[in-house]
């Protein structure tokens, strides 16, 4: 079953319905639901690594479109068409097999993030939104000139054949791709656009999007094992930029933002590192990691909504009313720390085993992985004291729904059963 | 039946959030109930305890040992966890957050019976972290107070260095022996050159969880913590983990020739935790500093290759700490302050709370014929198989001195003074679990003999005198008598008190520590910010220069 193809033909189904039902609302919601479960149920028949990036994906999608009935006010069939094209390019990009395709594939995520971006139609979203065509645009022209070089180098456009490609080329894709996967020092675009874009999109760009980008770029790196060393490198830097970035912010979008930049350093060092238990821990971070920071982009959505601010200076203390509030809001910043019984605690645990077992550099990568991650519990546990701890300030005339939290507590759930064990995962995905 | 004992708290803790919408009293009920019925299934356990029983599935992580070890612990863990508990009946009386609190502790003492049981590491990493997280949420449990939560993540983050030192000795295991299964990682210990760095890693997961030196910081600010949970912490739970590891990997330490590195670490912690112990205002404190200093007692007699003794250390320690913890806790409940300067005297106007307090402190500072006694003297005493014997003697001589010297001070301080607080009532979820410490205390060298010859089979030499050892306890009660009984303390000269200070403060270890990181959490991070500036052009320039970058390093790398 070609499932590449059929994903595609579900997506443009999906986008054709969406627009045909503008004037319905509740339909377009509903048919996005269904398109995303079409597409979830597709993309498990691939046991691949990009089928996990592909439920990953969906998964927050599903989560994402439920919220977005309130979360997008105006626009709604802009946003729906425009995010279920970004979320199945999730699982096209991570699948293909020929570089043309993957090129496309890859256009396509980038113009429907730049578009995304500009949804609020704000200055502040537009600046972001130039800095990401800047970059992104001189990105993919490298990575185009690495693709053209490639092929004619060796004659052939499948992915496999980069193995007797040059190393330009190689090292034209990794910087190119390398943009979206916010590698230091491509990562500049990452946090405006997060602050921008809709607390949807941010969920998929930062739980999915990069990630995908980053297993791209490892993919290519993999031909090579000095570029996989130049990578880990990098993915140290950026791990310790991110988190470190992190500290200093009082937007809460931002503030995510930069801890995604330390996690997707971890997964690129856990994917480059030579070693095959990291490798298959750095993968499964992708779904672990995804889940639960998307649930808690939703939440800072839900949060800018209710509370018109998502500075945590101005929104102390919001959660001490709520139960199944603290407890989202608890549960999701632990389980990013990476302790039991989330499936964090089992990914950053084996990478941390993984990388250290590497043939190169194996104890400077885990002292350095440790570190960093040591680095993030700061914030974490600011992030949760600050939101959940009853302070007098705050007003309670406005209340969060609690019903509105269905979707994100149900992301969190599934972090929490898929870390009793992960084998089931890795054995029906092949890691 | 075995695996009942950590299961009936681990379930418990989930259900008590349901049950609240029962009332209060329902929630309290039930936790008393199901940490006692864990107690004396553990109590049972152990009397029909005869040989290890092993139970697990084969090439899974899911497997547990009972052996006299984790017998022991879990009986430990069990009975304190227990009258700790109901403890909290009274302590906890009017705490409105009363349904976080049951769902920790109970899940606090079901991970740490499941960490004792722990047949294979990964298990017993998982336990670990879970009993770390609880100890973390438990300590920061009063979050209102910012100290309260600073405390909590401090506790979370110094114990987790620790945890990523274990988390990479497991890993150097499992590439090395192919299996993480504990029996099978012992039975292999071959005298290879991996088992030293192996030993250390363990080592330093040890010394984070049971707060060695260097990281000791986190537990005395841990006392920001309800004095029940520090009582569980430091009696029964966390602590002891560091403790029960190396235990259980000993065979694994002592081929490594690791052993040298456990006596040093136990002797510098012994010293900076017993004189900041001498220096401490803070009630907590002083039995927080005191517990380090006896964690570091069992480090070195598991260095000296003393490993019963070890085991029965923690068993007498376990008891007395927690019975000092819990009439601190009741005083602190009356007085509303932690202050010893604020609680003065107080003790002399309550008969049965100074009997308590005084049988828990002789034990303590080892005077004979208590429990206390017994396992310091072994311990000490078995350091002349290692250091020089002047040294040896000298070094016990000290250590004995130190420690009567801090807990007479507090014991003095508490029966003398003109204070005017008062104990009012009785509360007697309070005063029973005091009393039943206090009777095991008491009786604490049968408990000992029985559960020595027991579960390790050997007998109890219990009136075996170190003199050197014995003179500087008795010379350190004197000190105290002299200082704070008579309150001769203001005679000394100027340079003692600001000594004293220096010692109040930890040595400023701490103060270093919070510096470096607040130096990381903000200048650093200014840094870094400043570092990636918004220019759309200059953004874009990085593109290219890591383009050349990139180039170049491959191009010198010769590929």
């Amino acid at each position: 079953m070609n499932v590449e193809l059929y994903v595609i033909y579900t997506t443009l189904l999906g986008v054709i319905t969406i627009l045909l039902s503008f004037k319905f609302k509740q339909l377009q919601t509903l048919v996005s639901i269904m398109t995303l479960t079409i597409l979830a149920l597709l993309v498990i028949q691939d046991r691949s690594p990009a089928g996990l990036i592909g439920l990953t994906s969906t998964l927050i999608a599903l989560a994402s479109s439920i919220s977005s009935t309130t979360l997008i006010k105006e626009d709604k069939t802009f946003h729906d068409t425009l995010f279920l094209v970004l979320v199945s390019t999730a699982y096209l990009v991570a699948s293909s097999q020929d570089l043309i395709r993957l090129f496309v594939y890859w256009e396509v995520m980038s113009i429907s993030i730049a578009v995304l971006t500009t949804f609020e139609r704000e200055e502040h979203s537009m600046e972001a939104a130039l800095k990401y065509v800047m970059m992104c645009s001189s990105g993919s022209l490298l990575a185009l000139a690495g693709i053209a070089l490639a092929i004619t180098e060796t004659g052939a456009s499948t992915f496999s054949s980069l193995a007797g490609a040059s190393v330009l080329s190689k090292i034209l894709i990794i910087v190119g791709f390398g943009v979206e996967a916010a590698v230091f020092p491509l990562h500049f675009w990452l946090p405006d656009v997060h602050m921008s874009a809709p607390s949807t999109v941010s969920a998929i760009l930062s739980g999915i999007s990069i990630e995908t980008a980053a297993y791209t770029i490892s993919r290519v790196a993999a031909y090579d094992p000095m570029l996989s060393i130049v990578l880990c490198f990098s993915a140290i830097i950026g791990m310790f930029i991110g988190n470190l970035s992190a500290y200093s912010q009082d937007d809460l979008k931002r503030l995510l933002a930069y801890s995604s930049v330390a996690n997707v350093g971890y997964i690129i060092l856990g994917l480059n590192s030579g070693v095959q238990l990291a490798k298959t821990f750095s993968l499964l971070h992708i779904l672990a990691h995804g889940l639960l920071k998307a649930s808690l982009f939703l939440l800072a959505g839900f949060l800018m909504l209710t509370y018109s601010s998502r500075k945590l200076s101005k929104i102390r203390g919001v959660a001490s009313t709520s139960p199944i509030l603290k407890f989202t809001i608890i549960s999701a910043s632990i389980g990013l720390t990476g302790v039991p019984p989330f499936l964090t605690f089992w990914s950053e645990a084996f990478i941390l085993i993984g990388v250290f077992a590497s043939q190169k550099y194996g104890l400077f990568y885990s002292i350095f992985l440790s570190i960093a991650i040591i680095l993030s519990f700061g914030y974490y546990f600011k992030t949760f004291y600050t939101l959940v701890v009853p302070t007098t300030t705050i007003k309670q005339e406005e209340k969060l729904k609690e019903v509105l939290l269905i979707p994100i507590l149900i992301l969190i759930i599934l972090a929490i059963l898929l870390g009793f064990t992960p084998d089931p995962l890795i054995r029906y995905f092949n890691l | 039946m075995i695996l009942l004992i950590p299961l009936l708290n681990l379930i418990g803790s989930l259900l008590v959030i349901p049950l609240h919408k029962l009332g209060r009293k329902v929630v309290e009920y039930f936790s008393v109930t199901v940490s006692g019925l864990a107690a004396l299934l553990s109590i049972y356990q152990y009397l029909i305890f005869d040989g290890i029983i092993i139970l697990g599935y084969p090439n899974s992580y899911f497997t547990f040992i009972l052996d006299s070890l984790s017998m022991l612990l879990l009986i430990v863990v069990n009975c304190l966890g227990f009258l700790i508990v109901l403890y909290s009946v009274g302590y906890m009386g009017e705490e409105k957050d009363y349904v976080r609190y049951y769902f920790f502790i109970l899940l606090f003492i079901g991970a740490m019976s499941g960490l004792v049981l722990a047949g294979d590491l990964i298990l017993l990493y998982i336990f670990w972290e879970i009993v770390g997280i609880c100890s973390a949420f438990l300590i920061a449990f009063w979050w209102k107070k910012p100290e309260a939560r600073r405390a909590g993540l401090k506790a979370f983050t110094v114990t987790r260095i620790g945890d990523f030192a274990m988390l990479l000795g497991i890993g150097l295991i499992y590439i090395h022996f192919g299996s993480t299964y504990v029996p099978y990682v012992l039975s292999n210990v071959s005298n290879t050159w991996l088992a030293f760095p192996i030993a250390m890693l363990l080592i330093i997961a040890a010394v984070g969880k049971s707060a060695q030196f260097p990281l000791h910081v986190w537990l005395p600010d841990a006392m920001e913590g309800p004095t029940s949970v520090s009582a569980l912490i430091h009696a029964a739970t966390m602590v002891k983990a560091g403790v029960y590891l190396i235990s259980r990997m000993y065979p694994l330490i002592v081929s490594s020739g690791a052993t040298p590195v456990l006596v040093s670490i136990g002797l510098v912690t012994a010293f900076i935790s017993g004189l900041s112990a001498i220096a401490s205002e803070d009630i907590k404190r002083v039995l927080a500093y005191s517990t380090i200093n006896h964690l570091s007692l069992m480090f070195i007699a598991l260095g000296v290759m003393n490993w019963t003794f070890a085991q029965l250390h923690l068993l007498t320690h376990a008891l007395f700490k927690a019975l000092l913890f819990l009439v601190a806790g009741i005083l602190i409940h009356e007085t509303g302050t932690r202050l010893i300067t604020d609680m003065e005297g107080i003790l002399a106007r309550e008969k049965l709370l100074a009997f308590t307090f005084t049988v828990g402190v002789l034990s303590l500072a080892g005077v004979p014929p208590l429990p206390g006694f017994v396992t310091k003297e072994h311990i000490l005493d078995a350091l002349s198989h290692l250091l020089p014997e002047d040294l040896s003697m000298f070094t016990s001589f000290i250590l004995s001195l130190i420690s009567s010297l801090y807990i007479f001070r507090l014991l003095f301080l508490l029966i003398t003074g003109s204070g005017e607080k008062k104990v009012h009532g009785r509360d007697w979820f309070m005063l029973l679990p005091v009393l039943v410490l206090a009777i095991s205390t008491l009786v604490g060298v049968l408990l000992l003999e029985t559960i020595s010859m027991k579960l390790f089979h050997e007998q109890v030499e219990i009136f075996h005198v170190n003199p050197i050892a014995v003179s500087g306890t008795v010379l350190g009660v004197f000190l105290a008598y002299l200082l704070w009984f008579k309150r001769l303390v203001n005679l000394l000269p100027k340079w003692i008190a600001s000594l004293a200070m220096f010692a109040n403060k930890g040595f400023y270890i701490d103060t270093l520590y919070t510096w470096i990181a607040r130096w990381i959490s903000s200048s650093g991070s200014r840094l870094i910010t400043k570092l990636q500036c918004g220019i759309p052009s200059v953004n874009v320039m990085w593109i290219l220069a890591s383009l050349i970058i990139l180039l170049t390093i491959v191009l010198l790398g010769g590929v």
